[in-house]
């Protein structure tokens, strides 16, 4: 889908409207970007506890991960721009919710 | 397989920890005016309101538990003191075990459109290890 342009996004052009631009264009732009710091995060938490111990406790990293996702897109959640377009739209933020959910449980049923 | 405290004490801290994450977003979202807040979502609201009644009524579903333990008059067994109002206990205690389970599986359930295969499974965990830890409480008072 093209890029409708900046021109939506209202005549004085704050951070808020670029940051928000790229949803106009494809709607899971800011998921994605979540996933990604999601698998990196866990990556190098996963990297950092094999240095200490001999076998990593993966789902405590994929907890810790989850939550460090699920607070940057509740602060992604309240951003929006002039047009009114929010930077994580709801179904998303709710995704991430419920992944949360899941890594969290797991991990504090299994202690 | 675990105490029945344990199991129990296990379940209210994740539902808390829950609990609290969902409020979180809740408040961070109502205090910062944000333009789509989660709140207006159905399957949310539904989700932190259940799981905010369920951890209401404890302390109720508690005091009756206690008064009825309390006011037990014991009797002499076989080797032992007999109190049938540990079996009330066990049983109270394992639903709202069940229900909190439930509570918290439904919004992963549904956002994520889980296959009801995994979400059987996971319920069968839950009652054998809810099972026989009210066997082994009443067997041997945790």
């Amino acid at each position: 889908m093209p890029c409708e342009g900046l021109s939506i996004m209202g005549s004085s052009l704050g951070i808020e409207d670029i940051l928000v631009f790229p949803v106009t264009c494809y709607y899971y732009f800011w998921a994605v970007i979540l996933v990604t710091l999601f698998i990196i995060l866990s990556y190098i938490l996963y990297n950092r506890e094999r240095e200490d111990q001999v076998k990593p406790d993966l789902i405590s990293i994929l907890g810790i991960s989850s939550t460090a996702t699920l607070f940057l897109a509740v602060i992604g959640s309240l951003i929006k721009s002039t047009s009114g377009i929010v930077m994580i739209q709801q179904d998303i933020l709710l995704y991430c919710v419920a992944v949360w959910i899941i890594f969290v449980s797991i991990w504090f049923f299994k202690k | 397989m675990a105490k029945f405290q344990d199991l129990f004490g296990n379940f209210l801290f994740v539902a808390l920890l829950i609990f609290a994450g969902l409020s979180f977003v809740i408040v961070v979202q109502s205090n910062n005016s944000a333009g789509d807040p989660i709140s207006n979502n159905d399957m949310f609201s539904e989700a932190s309101n259940n799981l905010s009644s369920t951890l209401e009524n404890l302390e109720g579903t508690s005091g009756i538990q206690y008064d009825q333990f309390t006011g037990e008059q014991p009797k002499t067994g076989f080797g032992s003191i007999v109190l049938f109002g540990i079996v009330s206990f066990g049983k109270t205690f394992g639903n709202i075990i069940m229900t909190t389970l439930t509570v918290m599986i439904k919004l992963p359930l549904l956002v994520l459109g889980i296959p009801t295969t995994v979400v059987s499974v996971i319920i069968t965990w839950a009652i054998i290890a809810i099972v026989i830890s009210s066997w082994l409480l009443y067997k041997l008072g945790g």
